[in-house]
């Protein structure tokens, strides 16, 4: 009977549903005006509008009338394919309704997001096997990306903003990624073996909880602050730490506050997963002849494991978000396009930046969750930890 | 192999876990350790092995001190099966039974050979449960993995930390006759902890009360329930006397030595013995039932052929009960 009601799809229908009559996007003559804001039935038009709207009645209706789980996934997954083209549609069709101005554009409005969002929300409901969910995938992104592909996406406002920045978009990009790549893989390699060290002896255990937990209260753009002075004070009396780009502004106090945040997830999942092993299966290991180092190896790491990845998976996903802070003191990132928004009062810039950074969280989520699934043996429990 | 426990102290903080043990165990003989809970008896099973170390007193294994023996080296050549089950779970049951042979780098043909032959050993079928995960396993299940785990390498000595706790009485009383199937085949030196009575006098050869940490006393499972220590007379409960009696059988008090088999626990009425007789293989508990049931204070013995054998009186059960027969 739970199978028949599930709430979470059913709302995200009705939210696909609702932002094709709010507000879809507004059509401005350039980046600072108010434009005219139009939904998704005026932008539709009256005919394939009203065909729009029966289609969701009939879908909500058939999840309502269906008994058959596996069927009604497979609706779900339709409908999220559909929510998904049909913000590309109305884009397009905004972009087409452009008239004039200096530089014309659409803006995004509420219904924009709503409409992926459903998409998204349903699409997570309806996977089955990792096979169907890539098919999927692309059966969805196909049509949005030949339309956009196809030139009519240049009118669309953030697509603006890119084309004028395509350079230093990438640039940022990557900078973005191999900072918080570098931060959580300096705080895996420093917070694993601190765990690990943690869990073996308490009189290194207490503080090295305290200090990560100390970390985790100083707002980031403090932490940023405070490491300001102490590298620029090094950068001045070492000239080969500033041959090495070492100052107090810049990618070396960046690089180091990130990996001091993504290190309270590490270690403190670490320390969990190893307590987590059950006294039981250390006597048995040990009874049954492992030494110390066999008994970590075969028994103890393994089943810490998924706490220590799911740590990882947490410090990754932090990081991608923190990085973008990183762009205030210099370190560049996807960052730079978010202030250089705020600071213009742009918000097309502001998406420009926010947009790849949802989605690298978003991928990165999903890459932990697949490398979870491989890693983690199944006979394992994951229930607690988001998996 | 023999086992020997002499002057063995433990102490913890400032409890005494077990205080001045002295036992010895023979070759072949399933010896069982009985006590209240928190008596000592996982202490002394664990100072066997070395998981726990003797503060005085010392251990010895076929005559050589075990604090002699490399741990490693002498824990993989002991079987050990403890007491919460202790199944690996992130590895499947062959991986489990395989744990030891693994640590003895065993051939890989020769562990997969073993495992099969081992599952198998404990009623297990290979091909349905060697891919399992043990979470998936019922309780009875998990326990006869970890008896097929510490069986894996074939050890002489077997130690038993409650191994049949966690189960049902039905599945527990299954699970106890197969393990003594299995040891009479494979005679190994066991020593067995529990704290239920009925499993002591079914498995041990010889059962050794523990209290408070100190030994109270070492006897035959029948000698057992005749002593008359204050604290042996108490843990033995007040049906004592019908414990004794269900460990003989008809022909036993009428001088007709016969065993108690399976088939005789059904008693007379419907495994053939007409009414008013009573089966030699049959136990004297059951006669005695049988005699109250009837309002008689004699049974015809009949073989379980059916053959006339003689008379069980009262008095035969009166003087059973007392232990002055042999038992
Ligand atoms: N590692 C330990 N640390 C402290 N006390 C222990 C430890 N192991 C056992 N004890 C204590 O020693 C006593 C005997 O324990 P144990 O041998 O496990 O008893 P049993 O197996 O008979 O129930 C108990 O009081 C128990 O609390
Ligand atoms: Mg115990």
């Amino acid at each position: 009977m739970r199978e028949r009601f599930d709430v979470v799809p059913l709302a995200a229908l009705f939210l696909g549903a609702a932002s094709f009559l709010m507000p879809f996007a507004a059509l401005k003559e350039n980046r600072v005006v108010d434009g005219l804001l139009l939904n998704g039935f005026q932008l539709a038009g009256p005919l394939y509008g009203t065909v729009a709207v029966l289609t969701a009645f009939g879908v909500l209706t058939g999840v309502f009338l269906m008994k058959n789980g596996s069927r009604r996934r497979l609706l779900y997954a339709a409908a999220g394919v559909v929510c998904f083209w049909l913000t590309a549609a109305l884009l397009v069709r905004a972009g087409m309704m452009l008239t004039g101005g200096a530089a014309p554009r659409v803006s995004p409005a509420i219904g924009f997001w709503g409409l992926p969002a459903a998409s998204y929300v349903l699409i997570d409901h309806s996977k089955k096997g990792r096979w169907r969910m890539w098919i999927l995938l692309v059966v969805m992104l196909l049509p949005a990306a030949l339309l956009l592909a196809g030139g009519r996406g240049e009118a669309i406002s953030v697509f603006r903003e890119w084309s004028a920045r395509k350079g230093r978009f990438f640039d940022e990009l990557i900078v973005h990624i191999r900072l918080f790549g570098m931060a959580v893989i300096s705080a895996a390699v420093l917070g694993i073996p601190l765990g690990i060290l943690a869990s073996r002896d308490k009189r290194i255990g207490e503080p090295v909880t305290a200090f990560v937990d100390a970390v985790q209260t100083i707002p980031s753009m403090a932490l940023f602050g405070l490491l300001m002075a102490p590298l620029a004070a090094l950068s001045r009396t070492f000239p080969l730490l500033r041959a090495m780009g070492i100052r107090g502004i810049g990618a070396a106090p960046a690089l180091i506050a990130l990996t001091l945040y993504a290190l309270l997830p590490i270690v403190r999942n670490t320390v969990a997963g190893l307590a987590s092993v059950p006294l039981s299966a250390i006597d048995a290991g040990l009874g049954l002849g492992m030494s110390q180092r066999q008994l970590f190896y075969r028994v103890e790491w393994p089943m810490a494991l998924p706490h220590v990845l799911t740590g990882l998976r947490t410090a990754s996903v932090q990081a991608v978000g923190n990085t973008a802070v990183a762009a205030l003191i210099g370190a560049g990132g996807l960052g730079i396009m978010i202030f250089q928004g705020l600071g213009q009062a742009a918000p097309d810039l502001i998406l420009l930046g926010v947009i790849p950074l949802i989605l690298i969280a978003v991928a990165v989520d999903r890459s932990w969750g697949f490398m979870i699934r491989r890693w983690v043996s199944p006979g394992l429990d994951m229930k607690g930890l988001s998996a | 192999m023999t086992l020997e426990w002499q002057n063995a102290c433990k102490t913890f903080t400032d409890k005494k876990a077990v205080d001045n043990l002295s036992l010895e165990v023979s070759e072949g003989e399933l010896l069982v350790l009985i006590g209240p809970s928190g008596c000592g008896k996982t202490t002394s099973l664990k100072m066997i092995n070395r998981l726990v170390q003797p503060d005085s007193g010392a251990v010895f294994v076929n005559g050589r001190d075990v604090s002699e023996v490399p741990a490693t080296e002498l824990r993989r050549h002991i079987g050990y099966v403890i007491q919460q089950v202790g199944l690996f779970p992130h590895m499947s049951v062959a991986d489990n039974v395989a744990a030891v042979p693994r640590l003895l780098k065993w051939e890989k043909d020769r562990i997969d050979d073993r495992v099969k032959e081992l599952l198998n050993l404990v009623g297990l079928p290979a091909d349905e449960f060697a891919d399992a995960w043990p979470s998936r396993l019922s309780g009875g299940e998990a326990q006869r993995v970890g008896v097929a785990r510490a069986l894996a390498a074939d050890p002489p000595i077997l130690l038993m930390d409650e191994p049949f706790g966690a189960v049902d009485p039905l599945t527990r009383e299954v699970l106890q006759r197969e393990f003594l199937r299995i040891q009479s085949t494979l005679g190994k030196t066991v020593v067995f902890v529990t704290h239920d009575l009925d499993e002591a006098i079914r498995l041990g050869d010889r059962i050794a009360v523990m209290n408070e940490g100190r030994l109270a006393a070492v006897a035959a499972p029948g000698e057992l329930l005749l002593n008359a220590d204050p604290f042996i007379r108490d843990f033995t409960g007040e049906d004592r006397a019908l414990r004794r009696l269900a460990r003989l059988s008809v022909g036993a008090a009428i001088g007709e030595a016969t065993p108690i088999t399976a088939a005789g626990f059904s008693g007379g009425g419907e495994s053939g013995a007409p009414a008013g007789s009573v089966r030699t293989d049959a136990t004297l508990k059951e006669a005695l039932s049988m005699m109250l049931e009837a309002g008689e204070t004699s049974l015809e013995a009949v073989s379980p052929a059916g053959r006339r054998i003689g008379k069980l009186t009262m008095e035969d059960l009166l003087e059973s009960a007392a232990g002055t027969e042999a038992s």
